[in-house]
């Protein structure tokens, strides 16, 4: 049995308005991390509250270890069912120490349990000896990390998260990042987090939802969702990737292209494959007869790799991503062959 | 069926708050109600004479007054906004503080000051008479009435133009202000192309305070012998035509109401500005020679509405010292001070309910009963109290019991005027420290397993403490200093100070006013600090 079952959920905020969500419906198993993806207004943060119980659905339901906790007419009765969340914004107390946030959900215990709670909490976040801080005292990555105790601390069945790294700047994110995925699995809580950012959910999540305009466009492991994208949203959603139409395919590359993602449909309903940046080659241009060329109309350079922009016959647009060493420049012509794969 | 079911148990969510919420909002409506029903009743011939005799000069006299009022105190308090905002200078703090003080000078204590100048001042007429002839004298006697009262009122009333504009050239037109320093535009310019035009909305917002105010001024107006509507209406109330005093009431009200609008419109405008933070201003550093002509307009507003009624005042009390003291005063201040406080209690008590428990429950109901208790400030206080007066003789006669509430020891008619006059004074301090607490951190509350008004316990009524004590504040100050409504509705023989120094200047016994004004003032110093300190994080 799952640990949580999200069966046909629905909601809809005015009449008349399309859905906010539109029958979803997913499942998470016990100690996962599921993440749930898609640009703002698809819904993933609408499906977050109704987890918390801070809205209620329209039609569905939710199962917490069998028990039904959210649905019709069932209102608040996911917080007492141990469910906690971490907020976008932190959202501690300014009023209280950090100790005192922490403690807050931690009501009929003895006072020296508390204190030992608190003292493993605040060890497990890497916070020892801060508890008689203030929240304006703290950095953004220790508010974040406060605010994951405070959720912690009653032992919660399920954490939810909401952009739970979205305040933090590029570098902090990806240690507090790894960290929180660390804590998470040292408790064995499952958690559910909503980001926009795919790399975020790539690195941390065991499951990952895809949602847009309210619909699940796609349900599975990171691999999964990366290599085989449902449908073309899901494909350029998770970085950028290209689309080479069969009609400028040769019938020979046809045969040898192994390392396609997705359908082969395109956005237009073109049939063609879906092939990520990485997984194009650059090569002198008359390598094969009836072969794709382009002319490189822009490089970028990314560090390891550069970034190589390709205008090719029939108004097709490539992205390459090129990390062969041999220089590339502005107006040279090349030929573009997939990766074989072995 | 089952979303039915969730419907009727948000609505009964809180229900007895919601009730206590509809109760303020119906207290709030009956004096209007009662001045409405009341004045389209049958005329008397009372009425007939007062459109015939009086009713175009109350009006006039009106509309002279405000707009008198409102330009001294643009005029006073704009450029002093400025000053202080956009220059740096030797003693610009104390000036900053300084410009506060008016506030905390009623205008009928500081019509005290000056009523007895009046008397002194025939010298000058004897020598207008033989240099000018008689009627330039005659035509003196009825200006320089109006000089002091327009000077006085407008002296003391600067201050909600300076605060306003201030908040609005120091933080909302920052950005354009810089702007249009760096493309070469020169100090005036930049105020008169660029600060003024964007601070209209903060000068209407200020102005239509000084409008208010002015309007509502029963003491200052009637000390100097002037008769615009306000005490018009308690003329008529006093001579026992209640009808005649309802109409010129709803008079009253329809000029408020044209203010109230404009101010309405033109916040509704207050499109530019808003995005355009981007930091503080910053300050020119002036010179001595600038520095000195910036104080003599800074202050000279501060001492004829603060520092020169003060002086005479403490010189009065000095002259008394000895003499019984305060020994009469000591029934008038605690009557002042406990009506004070019970309106304070009260207050709060509905400002709470109708704030937080709004927020606890986000409930629409409670939403339009404050809205409608936002709108008491804005009804006449002449109207108040004839509504409220007329509303508690309706109540002794008809009501089985309700006789006492007429009874000379009755404060009943008016705490329920205090509630009405004064409640938007305790919402809106209140309603802006909620605004600090967001849905985040109640929700958080809420999911750690907070009930609704434990989260409120918890969570907002410690982060509002701040907020609720300005609230707090600024009633008691309001209500000590309270004057119109407290002479019409005061149950016989019973004086608050605010009475006792009208009555006392009125008598010509200035210098017995001196005592009980100076406390008057020194309570409202000390309301001044908890203003200040919202100021100071409203600005930030």
């Amino acid at each position: 049995m799952s640990l949580l079952e999200v069966n046909g959920i629905s909601k809809t905020y005015r009449r008349g308005d399309t859905a906010a969500l539109d029958d979803i419906s997913f499942c998470l198993e016990a100690e996962h991390i599921l993440a749930l993806v898609g640009a703002s207004g698809s819904g993933k943060t609408t499906m977050l509250r109704i987890l918390a119980g801070l809205e209620t659905p329209d039609a569905g339901e939710v199962l917490l270890n069998g028990k039904v906790i959210a649905g019709l007419g069932r209102g608040d009765s996911a917080r007492s069912s141990g469910i906690g969340m971490v907020f976008q914004n932190h959202a501690l107390f300014p009023h209280l120490s950090v100790k005192k946030n922490v403690l807050f959900g931690v009501r009929k215990m003895p006072r020296d349990k508390k204190q030992k709670l608190l003292g493993e909490l605040l060890e497990l976040v890497g916070l020892r000896g801060m508890a008689e801080r203030f929240p304006h005292e703290l950095s953004g990555g220790e508010c974040q990390r406060v605010a994951l105790a405070r959720a912690l601390a009653p032992d919660p069945n399920l954490l939810l998260l909401d952009e739970p790294f979205s305040s933090l700047d590029m570098r902090l994110r990806e240690a507090v990042r790894d960290e929180t995925r660390e804590i998470l699995r040292a408790r064995g809580t499952a958690a559910i987090f909503v980001t926009h950012d795919t790399e975020d959910s790539l690195a941390v999540a065991d499951r990952i939802v895809v949602m847009k305009d309210g619909r699940v466009q796609q349900h599975g492991a990171p691999q999964e969702v990366y290599h085989a994208p449902a449908n073309p949203y899901v494909a350029t959603f998770f970085g950028s990737c290209n689309f080479l139409p069969f009609r400028l395919l040769g019938s020979l590359e046809r045969a040898r292209v192994s390392c396609h993602v997705g359908p082969p449909a395109g956005a237009d309903g073109e049939s063609g494959l879906w092939i990520r940046p990485e997984h194009l080659l650059l090569v002198k241009p008359p390598a094969a007869e009836g072969g794709l060329c382009g002319e490189v109309v822009r490089v970028s350079f990314a560090g390891s790799h550069q970034r190589v922009f390709l205008k090719c016959s029939g108004g097709l647009s490539l992205e390459v991503c090129h990390s062969q060493g041999f220089p590339v420049e502005v107006g040279q012509n090349w030929g573009i062959v997939p990766v074989r794969r072995d | 069926m089952i979303r039915g079911f969730d419907k009727v148990r948000d609505l009964l969510a809180g229900f007895p708050f919601k009730l206590l919420a509809l109760i303020f909002a119906m207290a709030v409506l009956v004096p209007l109600g009662v001045v409405f029903i009341r004045a389209f009743g049958p005329a008397t011939e009372a009425w007939a004479a007062v459109v015939e005799y009086r009713l175009s000069g109350y009006v006039w006299q009106t509309l002279l007054l405000v707009s008198l009022v409102t330009v001294i105190a643009l005029v006073a308090g704009i450029p002093t906004a400025w000053i202080i905002s956009a220059y740096d200078f030797r003693g610009r703090a104390v000036l900053d503080w300084v410009l506060l003080l008016p506030l905390a000078m009623p205008a009928f204590v500081a019509a005290a000051a000056y009523v007895d100048l009046l008397g002194k001042l025939t010298p000058f007429y004897i020598w207008v008479r033989q240099e000018w002839g008689i009627d330039a004298f005659l035509r003196l006697q009825v200006i320089v009435p109006w000089v002091f009262a327009t000077g006085i009122l407008g002296m003391t009333l600067f201050p909600y133009v300076y605060l306003s504009c201030r908040a609005i050239f120091a933080r909302q037109s920052a950005a354009a202000i810089d702007a249009a320093r760096l493309l070469g535009e020169s100090g005036a310019g930049v105020f008169f192309r660029v600060a003024l035009p964007m601070a209209r909305p903060a000068i209407v917002a200020g102005g239509s305070l000084v409008v208010m105010e002015s309007m509502n001024d029963y003491g200052v107006v009637s000390l100097f012998g002037l008769v615009p509507l306000t005490p018009g209406v308690f003329r008529a109330w006093g001579e026992g035509e209640v009808v005649v005093a309802m109409r010129l009431a709803l008079f009253l009200m329809f000029f408020l109401t044209v203010v109230l609008t404009i101010e309405r419109w033109q916040r509704g405008n207050r499109v530019f500005g808003e995005g355009s933070g981007g930091g503080r201003l910053m300050r020119v550093q002036l010179g001595w020679k600038k520095t000195l002509a910036v104080w003599g307009v800074c202050i000279s507003p501060v001492i004829f509405g603060f520092f020169l009624p003060v002086w005479r005042l403490l010189g009065w009390c000095w002259d008394a010292r000895g003499a019984g003291w305060f020994a009469g005063h000591w029934e008038a201040a605690w009557n002042s001070f406990s009506l004070a406080g019970g309106s304070v209690v009260l207050l709060l008590g509905g400002a709470l309910v109708l704030v937080a428990v709004q927020r606890a429950y986000g409930s629409r109901v409670i939403l339009v009963a404050q809205k409608i208790c936002l709108l008491g400030y804005g009804l006449p206080s002449a109207l108040i109290a004839v509504g409220v007066g007329a509303f508690v003789v309706f109540l002794a006669r008809n009501v089985p019991g309700a006789a006492v509430l007429v009874l000379s020891t009755s404060v009943f008619g008016l705490m329920l005027a205090y509630f009405v006059r004064f409640l938007a004074v305790a919402i809106q301090p209140l309603a802006a420290g909620f605004d600090q607490v967001t849905d985040d951190l109640r929700e958080a509350a809420r999911l750690l397993g907070s009930s609704r008004l434990g989260s409120m316990w918890r969570v907002d009524l410690p982060l509002v403490r701040p907020a609720l004590l300005a609230g707090a504040t600024l009633c008691f100050v309001d209500a000590f200093k309270e004057l119109t409504l407290t002479l019409v509705l005061r149950p016989f023989d019973f004086e608050t100070l605010a009475t006792r120094i009208y009555r006392f200047t009125d008598e010509g016994r200035v210098a017995e006013a001196a005592l009980p004004g100076m406390a008057l003032v020194t309570l409202c110093l000390a309301g001044l600090f908890p203003l200040s300190a919202l100021m100071k994080r409203l600005e930030r």
